[in-house]
């Protein structure tokens, strides 16, 4: 009986893990002329695609976005983007993102435009990777605005491995009094 | 005499033995030379890292939650393991042409 308790406990132990785990893997993800829009005071606009969170893992996999629009407008908004991307402890390997026309805009007094396309974070690992973003372009506009683009790279105790980061034409772009805008390409930091 | 010329002496091997001591027990069996390569990028980390330290506590963000704090910097390929041995990029090709960075005259204030 108690060997029994026992076996239950574990698999409920395990199932559980096994489902805070975000994983995508042996797929394909294919997005194409995808928009999202958010408008209003502190509104938030996310769009994630083909993305793995908390101990995330993309592996054996094939994210594909042709034109995605992801746009936040008005006071301390936040446009996020997301591609391809694996966070908590990430592992991104065996894996080919390719995102064309990528926007992500933000604007309004202290708003906040992110876009991530290929990235891992936290103790984040990309590994045997192929990450292409052709003409990705990130916006922040207004006062204090902040602008930030990653493009296949790995964060916190980052490792990038074995991989290939194409990014032609990526333009990341912030406007205003004491905005500031950071782009990282092929980074491990 | 005697006695304070062998006082003089287990004084001097003392010295040295406690500077050994004090260069780490981990490093005795390296070779000197790798020693102060080893100690050297020691210092150079723990710079960084108070480097580091000092630029958090100054909170040089702008308080949006934006993530990186440092203000119209773009870094292509680049290694930023804060002094961190072994978090290199490995085998890695990075192709960007035309990426573009861009913070209007007022920005950066």
């Amino acid at each position: 009986m108690k060997s029994i308790k026992f076996a239950v406990i574990a698999a409920l132990t395990l199932s559980a893990v096994s489902a805070m785990a975000g994983e995508v893997v042996n797929s394909a993800v294919t997005a194409t002329a995808v928009g999202n829009t958010s408008a209003g005071l502190a509104s938030t606009a996310l769009q994630n695609i083909g993305v793995a969170e908390q101990s995330g893992h993309i592996g054996t996999s094939t994210v594909l976005v042709n034109g995605a629009f992801n746009t936040s407008a008005g006071l301390a908004s936040s446009a996020t983007q997301n591609i391809g991307h694996a966070s908590g402890n990430g592992r991104i390997d065996n894996t080919f993102v390719t995102g064309n026309g990528l926007v992500n805009t933000a604007a309004g007094l202290a708003a906040t435009a992110k876009q991530q396309v290929g990235f891992a974070d936290n103790n984040g690992r990309v590994r045997n990777a192929f990450i292409s973003a052709a003409g990705a372009t990130n916006t922040a506009a207004g006062l204090a605005s902040s602008a930030t683009q990653e493009i296949g790279g790995a964060a916190n105790n980052g490792v990038l491995q074995n991989a290939a980061v194409i990014a032609s034409g990526s333009f990341n772009t912030s406007g205003g009094l004491a905005s500031s805008a950071t782009q990282r390409i092929g980074v491990a930091r | 005499m005697k006695t304070l010329i062998l006082k003089c002496l287990a004084i001097a091997v003392l010295a040295v033995a406690g500077r050994q001591a004090f260069a780490g027990e981990e490093t005795l069996d390296i070779d000197t030379r790798f020693r102060a390569k080893i100690a050297k990028e020691k210092i150079k980390m723990e710079a960084l890292e108070r480097r580091a330290q000092s630029a958090n506590g100054n909170g040089s963000g702008n308080g949006n939650g934006a993530a990186a704090p440092s203000c119209g910097s773009q870094s292509i390929g680049n290694i930023e393991t804060d002094g961190r041995i072994g978090a290199a990029p490995r085998e890695v090709f990075v192709f960007a042409p035309n990426a573009i960075n861009l913070v209007t005259a007022s920005g950066c204030k």
